[in-house]
């Protein structure tokens, strides 16, 4: 995209087709069929620009989030933890700043003068008034930091209290394709408005989304991972999916791929993120989760994590019952990943009958595939 | 059309320089010229516009026979609840009630009146022989709700009113701040979360750093409430670009052709708009729009300016540069924004409106 000084506004024009046209000739027998070919070559030539821009750092992976984050510390009831505080605090100092000047502009002859008269009048009574809300304001104020260091402390002196729990709970994603990817694509396409792949990794999953003529960005928690992939030219934010999902307005995807991190989620979790996503995915708008089994888990899990995470990955089914509790229809589910029966049946050519049957048992045990996939559709429409 | 003599309207708010009060007035003159009476009845009324109506308290002093009643349906008002408890036939205009979610939080009180609102709004569902609505987005939402039977019915707007002359010494103003160069974004409406300002503010943020370091932000609207204000105004000044934004609050109408006449491009990020009046305002002044395409936005520009689908800062700032430097997009968009406009010329909305209230008055004959 070329760039142009400020204020030079007329001399740039870059379609080749129709041949340009001066600013003056608006109103000269554009037809209706020229200006809507000019929007999708406009809307083509912007998602160009906005992949230029990511893949050469302009915008570093995770400003947009930056932005988002900085304002949410200003909404009331929103951000986490003491920011939440620290604004409502900030909010009472500026409201206890009281402006005497009481505005005296007026639409009407005359007006302004007899405001600035009556200003002038009853001044030093407002201002008696005004001066003991103002100190009283302000020791609530006051009160209020005092408070928010407090709970500073605090929360430092919880900290160094709390026992070091390993980072790495359950490995997340693998970098390449999965499995799922060709039935999560299938199950996506024709989904109107974009749509979401939590924690996407290598972003092979959008990019193939892209492709499919699906517009489709990403979320990873890792800053390093998603600035790899922005470079790249996709669009992929550093951040948690429920952060994400509250910032977005209502309505505002087609679907969403969710994997890693939401399969162990807790209760609260679980019920904060579908709760959102039923509000933030359109009607008809399509839901696929990727899990591993719980039984998987079981086996995958270092004892130590196993034992001291809050959450493991939930069945199948109540993924399903979840789902449909929150106004989405469970129409697929499909296992997959690694299936420990295949591979006993495999070892286990030319034994004996017995040790068949024992193999038989143990598979059973085992249960089969460790993945799952559960593609929703949204059936309900609240908004 | 023999049984009725009279359609009245029930109003919440009769405000002027109000879309629904213009239209709601624009309304009682379209049935008077057709051949019935009309009056309007408010539960508030701003102080210019008292003589136009009556309270709600004085619909019983009409005989009820022959008589139907109109509501403009947009928030909610003890003048719906007088509307249900009469026994005249029933007809709804919605104009679309915003979200309580994105107001809730800002300012409690309003989330009240908008909650009550959309209570009242299914509460009226069966009592209604047919619903209007402004768009489709908006007939859709009636659907929801539970009315039977809807129709599309144009707000009826006067599209000549919204020209006119421009403040002087604000053109003079803007004119020096453009000899220093930049562009300027504009955006009108209600100073508040679901018009997302804060979204035009961060798409200023990066529209400079990438475009157009002295590009200026106007936004002109009054605010509802206190909060939501002050955290744009601390926004701005967190993100450097405080000296940019102009918060302009409530203006006159020749101040706002001024804002118009001097803007570059017309920037609407709100994430909910029923119908949006200042889309049409900016295709009047051939202000080119880039807007994203939440709830009837996209009814209301068709292919009158660039409708995106996400409003990331770094989307919205391409899509700006591209307006501003490309003569033939503005020339382009300039002329479908003439073709919009001829559709809602007020001549054919009226034409449109005059047909919907005759196949009501019809539909409920054959009952």
């Amino acid at each position: 995209m070329r760039r142009r000084p400020p204020g030079d506004i007329n001399c740039v024009v870059h379609f080749d087709d129709p041949p340009s046209a001066p600013v003056g000739a608006e109103r000269s027998g554009v037809n209706t069929g020229e200006g809507r070919r000019a929007l999708g070559r406009a809307l083509v030539e912007i998602d160009e620009e906005v992949a230029r821009q990511r893949a050469s750092g302009a915008v570093p992976a995770g400003f947009e989030n930056e932005l988002d984050r900085m304002f949410a510390e200003l909404t009331p009831h929103e951000g986490v933890g003491d920011q939440a505080l620290r604004r409502g605090v900030a909010l009472v100092e500026h409201s206890a700043a009281i402006d005497l000047q009481t505005p005296v502009a007026s639409r009407r002859p005359g007006g302004s003068f007899i405001k600035r008269v009556v200003r002038a009048a009853v001044g030093w009574y407002v201002r008696f008034f005004v001066s003991q809300f103002s100190r009283f304001a302000l020791a609530v104020a006051r009160a209020l930091n005092l408070v928010t260091e407090d709970l500073d402390r605090l929360h430092q002196e919880v900290s160094a209290l709390r026992p070091s729990i390993p980072g790495e709970i359950v490995v997340m994603q693998a970098p390449g394709e999965r499995w799922w990817s060709p039935l999560a694509l299938s199950a996506l396409s024709g989904v109107s408005g974009p749509v979401l792949h939590s924690e996407c990794g290598a972003g092979t999953l959008i990019r193939a989304l892209r492709v499919a003529g699906i517009d489709a960005y990403g979320l990873d928690p890792s800053a390093t991972s998603a600035g790899s992939v922005t470079s790249s030219g996709l669009d992929v934010r550093c951040e948690m999916v429920i952060d994400h999902l509250r910032s977005l307005p209502t309505g505002a995807l087609g679907g969403a791929v969710l994997e890693g991190s939401v399969q162990v989620l807790g209760p609260r979790g679980c019920t904060q993120l579908l709760s959102l996503l039923s509000s933030r995915i359109l009607h008809k708008g399509v839901l696929v989760i990727a899990s591993l089994t719980p039984e998987a888990w079981g086996r995958a899990a270092d004892p130590l994590v196993a034992d001291l995470a809050p959450a493991h990955p939930l069945h199948a089914e109540t993924w399903s019952y979840l789902l449909a509790r929150n106004g989405f229809v469970p129409i697929e589910v499909h296992r997959g990943g690694t299936d420990l029966r295949t591979q006993l049946q495999q070892s286990s050519t030319g034994a004996p009958r017995a040790n068949e049957a024992f193999l038989e048992v143990l598979g059973a045990l085992l249960s089969g595939p460790d993945e799952y996939l559960i593609i929703a559709v949204r059936e309900v429409d609240e908004r | 059309m023999s049984a009725v003599r009279r359609i009245d309207q029930v109003v919440p708010t009769l405000a002027s320089r109000d879309a629904i009060g213009g239209h709601t007035l624009q309304v009682r003159d379209l049935l008077r010229q057709m051949g019935l009476r009309s009056d309007v009845y408010y539960a508030n009324a701003s102080a210019d516009l008292l003589a136009e109506g009556r309270h709600i308290e004085q619909l019983d002093d009409v005989d009820p026979q022959g008589r139907w009643l109109l509501y403009q349906l947009s928030i909610g008002s003890p003048a719906a609840r007088a509307f249900a408890q009469r026994p005249e036939p029933k007809l709804v205009d919605y104009h679309n009630i915003t979200p309580v979610e994105l107001l809730d939080r800002w300012e409690p009180e309003v989330g009240d009146e908008l909650r009550l609102g959309r209570s009242q709004m299914r509460q009226l569902a069966p009592l209604t022989t047919l619903a209007m609505a402004d768009s489709a987005y908006n007939e859709g939402e009636l659907k929801c709700a539970g009315y039977g039977l809807t129709a599309v019915a144009p707000l009826l707007i006067d599209i000549k009113e919204l020209e006119g002359q421009a403040d002087r010494a604000l053109s003079a103003r803007f004119a020096s701040e453009r000899a220093q160069g930049g562009h300027d974004l504009l955006f009108v409406g209600k100073v508040a979360p679901h018009k997302a300002q804060h979204d035009l503010i961060k798409t200023l943020a990066l529209y400079r750093r990438l475009y157009d370091p002295l590009a200026r932000l106007r936004l002109v609207g009054g605010p509802i409430g206190d909060v939501y204000p002050w955290a744009l105004e601390r926004f701005a000044e967190l993100l450097g670009v405080r000296g940019a934004l102009e918060i302009s609050g409530s203006v006159s109408h020749a101040q706002l052709v001024a804002y118009y006449r001097a803007a570059d491009v017309f920037v609407c990020l709100s994430d909910h708009e029923g119908f949006c009046v200042p889309l049409v305002e900016a295709m009047v002044h051939r202000l080119p729009i880039v807007a994203y395409g939440t709830a009837a936005v996209p009814d209301t520009v068709g292919d009158a300016g660039i409708v995106l689908d996400s409003k990331e800062p770094s989307r919205v700032a391409a899509a700006i540069d591209l307006v501003v430097r490309d003569a033939n997009l503005r020339s382009a968009l300039s002329h479908e924004a003439g073709e919009r406009l001829s559709c809602m010329s007020l001549e054919r909305s009226r034409e449109r409106f005059a047909e919907v209230i005759r196949s009501a008055i019809a539909v409920r004959g054959a009952r």
